[in-house]
């Protein structure tokens, strides 16, 4: 009956101890991981999936140590989402990289008691040992809900240490248990409690359990109990038509004794939880409306939610488009003077060539990011940990929905207008694995900011400076175009994909909505610490090494551009610009431009065999009103390289991160084909359409 | 006398008690009882979202945010 463990379980490369901690999202289980390692951990992805794992040690007063896992949050072992299914996998052992824990410490918020059990009474079906956490516990007090500790522990059959986390209080008190129940391991907890041994549903999960599963042969039968309503439900499961038989006849007996297989497990552990939670708490005083119920009132209100909405979305956005670019300018001019007083170090040729244009403008590449990613996620932090993020999601998903995506895609794309690195990255808060990836993949045609220097430049050259309509500015129209463009491409994408590749279920919106709260300064940064360092070492590197390729091509053979790898490109492709109206030193500005969009200026100043110098925008401004009087550089050229802007994937600091985001080369290919084939047909209507009415 | 409703059905403001939750969309359905969505349990929807849709609810403490649709696979009995 019990499941084949043996506590302490030493395998060759796994010679530790392994202690997971469990527990529903927001409940504080993150804090009690940093507490715990003192901040000695990794983060890193589960193999395959996009699931952020966060590993660390543990040690204890006897000197001895342990691997901490911290799982994905979720409300059960039976979820469907990416996050909820290698949690319950990591528990079960089911996860090949990982054997299955020795001690699980089941976190709990204690100011939320009875849904927080619900994981607890599953965790202790498990027959490991485990430890509960009732973490919040001044929360808890000050609902004026007392929590009788040691009568919990009775109740439940395991210990359990009350915890105000953020405040650092009961860690020592937790690590001092685990590591107690770690050396005497003892008997695992009582399982079923919530269960009659001679009940129906108890029988027929036996019995299920014997039978051929999802191709996985025979599981455990306290499993099958575990596992039950899922399996139950699950009317084609069994791949073989005599286990589907049984499986229904089971189901039917069921039914027919009254039993409803789908909801009875989650309805009577919540009985038993009701009742544990009677006999052990005392509710002291009916909470009262407090402050923070009150501000939840007016932060989702009609008119009052929707302004509040506005303006912090408003303070979002302007941080990372304007605030961050002083950051910005100074780590410019620092990888910028850092390069030239290293130039003057070394003895001018190719050595001096590879380390300042191509390392040192390299690195310069990546850190330029850090910034904007610190910022936002300064921000999202901020917004996450307060408990504003749910209310957001809540407020915009029905407009969201309208175009495939959902509430919690809104931050995100806004954030890609001024930049899709850190909107890439801020979307690990969606759970629906097509949500998240729609939204991925359609950040990227907002148009960033370092798109705006190209359509500034263009505009102020090709777009004469009158006014439509009287007072609309002709030029701040066309810019406005172009961003509406982009907007309006994103939208048509997501419904296509929705349509196809992503097609499935609509996601699931069940959202909790913490309850408010003043955010964690130390939360917060460390975890903007957390998200800087992983793009610095798995995004990074990439564009890094992307930067020397360029720098290679743009700089060999040696002599004249058009002679160069860029050069000898730019001409072959030709032939395949020339529809939407580029010549050559267009396609080399394109290709460079693959850097960094911004880039595409300063090549195609080096191309116009222009002196670098610092007002390069204002000469190269002068040099295409010159080749639009020679008529080398039309209208319809301009227009079909701004909307070439809006579509193309042009910067492999966004494809980095897509990689590092979905784990795999295929979404990064795909992103890149897609809104290549689409920049290149939007381009040549627009060309073709100019040259129709505005001639050359 | 049947009163049931289907939660969706319910304005901001009202009570009701939870009698069954249907397994349409399996996930959704899963989801609610493991949250303690179950029979018996008593809910209070808080607000509609401006827009209408979703609709943030109460229940075992915590609030909670659904979708429209999601919450008509719950049934409910009003009361007041």
């Amino acid at each position: 009956m019990a499941l084949e463990v043996s506590h302490l379980k030493i395998s060759a490369e796994h010679s530790l101890p392994r202690i997971v901690l469990a527990g529903n999202p927001n409940c504080g289980k993150t804090t009690i991981f940093n507490a715990l390692t003192g901040l000695n951990y990794k983060v890193a992805n589960y193999p395959g999936v996009t699931v952020e794992k966060k590993e660390g040690k543990i040690s204890f007063a006897s000197g001895e140590q342990a691997v901490l896992v911290d799982l994905p949050g979720t409300y059960t072992l039976s979820g469907h989402s990416i996050d909820e299914a290698i949690a319950s996998k990591a528990l079960l052992g089911k996860l090949r990289s990982e054997p299955r824990p020795d001690l699980i410490i089941s976190v709990i918020d204690a100011s939320n008691l009875e849904r927080n059990l619900y994981l607890t009474t599953q965790l202790l079906d498990l027959n490991v040992p485990v430890i509960a956490a009732l973490n919040m516990k001044d929360l808890a007090d000050k609902d004026g809900i007392d929590i009788k500790g040691e009568l919990l522990a009775k109740e439940l059959g395991i210990p359990v240490i009350a915890l105000s986390a953020n405040k650092g209080k009961g860690i020592s008190q937790l690590r001092e248990q685990a590591g107690k129940l770690l050396s005497r391991p003892g008997s695992a907890p009582k399982q079923y409690s919530w269960l009659p041994p001679s009940s129906e549903y108890r029988a027929a999960c036996e019995e299920l359990g014997k039978l051929e599963l999802n191709g996985e042969g025979e599981i455990d039968s306290s499993l099958a109990v575990l596992l039950g309503s899922s399996l139950f439900s699950e009317a084609s499961a069994p791949s073989n038509a005599e286990s589907r038989n049984r499986l229904n006849t089971l189901r039917a007996q069921l039914e027919g004794s009254g039993i409803d297989p789908f909801s009875f497990e989650a309805t009577s552990r919540y009985t038993w939880i009701h009742e544990i939670v009677k006999r052990s708490c005392v509710i002291q005083s009916e909470a009262q409306k407090r402050l923070y119920d009150r501000i939840d009132g007016v932060i989702t209100h009609k008119i009052w939610g929707s302004l509040i909405f506005l303006l912090l979305m408003g303070a979002i956005f302007q941080s990372i488009f304007a605030w961050a670019s002083y950051p910005m300018d100074a780590i410019d001019s620092a990888t910028q003077s850092f390069g030239t007083m290293l130039g003057s170090l070394l003895p001018s040729g190719q050595l001096k060539s590879l380390v300042v244009d191509g390392i040192v403008a390299g690195v310069g590449a990546v850190i330029i990011f850090v910034p904007q990613i610190a910022i936002l996620f300064f921000f999202l932090g901020l917004l996450e940990d307060s408990g504003y993020l749910s209310r957001a999601a809540f407020l915009m998903d029905k407009i969201m929905r309208k175009f495939g995506l959902q509430g919690r895609s809104f931050i995100p794309l806004l954030s890609s207008f001024a930049c899709a690195i850190p909107g890439i990255m801020s979307t690990r808060s969606i759970p629906s694995f097509a949500d998240r990836m729609t939204t991925i993949l359609v950040a990227p045609l907002m148009s960033c900011s370092a798109r705006l220097p190209v359509y500034t430049l263009l505009i102020a050259a090709f777009i004469p400076a009158g006014t439509v309509a009287g007072f609309l500015s002709l030029q701040g129209l066309v810019l406005f175009s172009m961003y509406l463009l982009g907007v309006l491409g994103a939208v048509a994408v997501a419904w296509l994909l929705k349509l196809s590749l992503l097609r499935g279920e609509p996601a699931i919106f069940v959202m909790e909505m913490p309850r408010f709260r003043a955010p964690s300064l130390r939360k917060v940064l460390q975890d903007v610490w957390d998200r800087v360092l992983i793009f610095l070492k798995s995004a990074g590197t990439v564009i890094l090494a992307c930067s020397i390729v360029l720098w290679f091509l743009a700089s060999y053979p040696r002599g004249e551009v058009k002679e160069s790898y860029a050069g000898q490109i730019g001409t072959a492709m030709e032939p395949l610009i020339e529809p939407l109206g580029f010549n050559w030193q267009i396609g080399v500005g394109i290709l460079s431009s693959f850097a960094a969009r911004e880039v595409f200026l300063s090549s195609l100043s080096t191309v116009y065999n222009l002196e670098q110098q610092d007002d390069e925008g204002d000469t190269l401004l002068h040099v295409l009103k010159e080749k639009r009087a020679l008529g080398e550089f039309t209208l319809p050229t301009a227009l079909s390289l701004m909307v070439f802007y809006v579509f193309a994937c042009q910067c492999m600091s966004t494809l980095a991160v897509c990689r590092r985001e979905t784990g795999s080369w295929w979404w990064v290919a795909f992103m890149f084909t897609y809104m290549t084939a689409m920049a290149y047909a939007a381009s040549f209507v627009t060309y073709h359409a100019a040259l129709h009415f505005f001639g050359t | 006398m049947d009163r049931t409703l289907t939660l969706n059905k319910l304005g901001a403001g009202s009570k009701a008690v939870v009698c069954s939750v249907c397994c349409k969309n399996k996930s959704v359905g899963g989801k609610l009882l493991a949250m303690g969505v179950v029979a018996g349990t008593i809910i209070e929807v808080l607000r509609i979202a401006p827009l209408g849709d979703p609709m943030k609810i109460k229940a075992l403490g915590y609030k909670l945010s659904l979708r429209l649709s999601e919450a008509a696979q719950i049934e409910v009995v009003p009361f007041s």
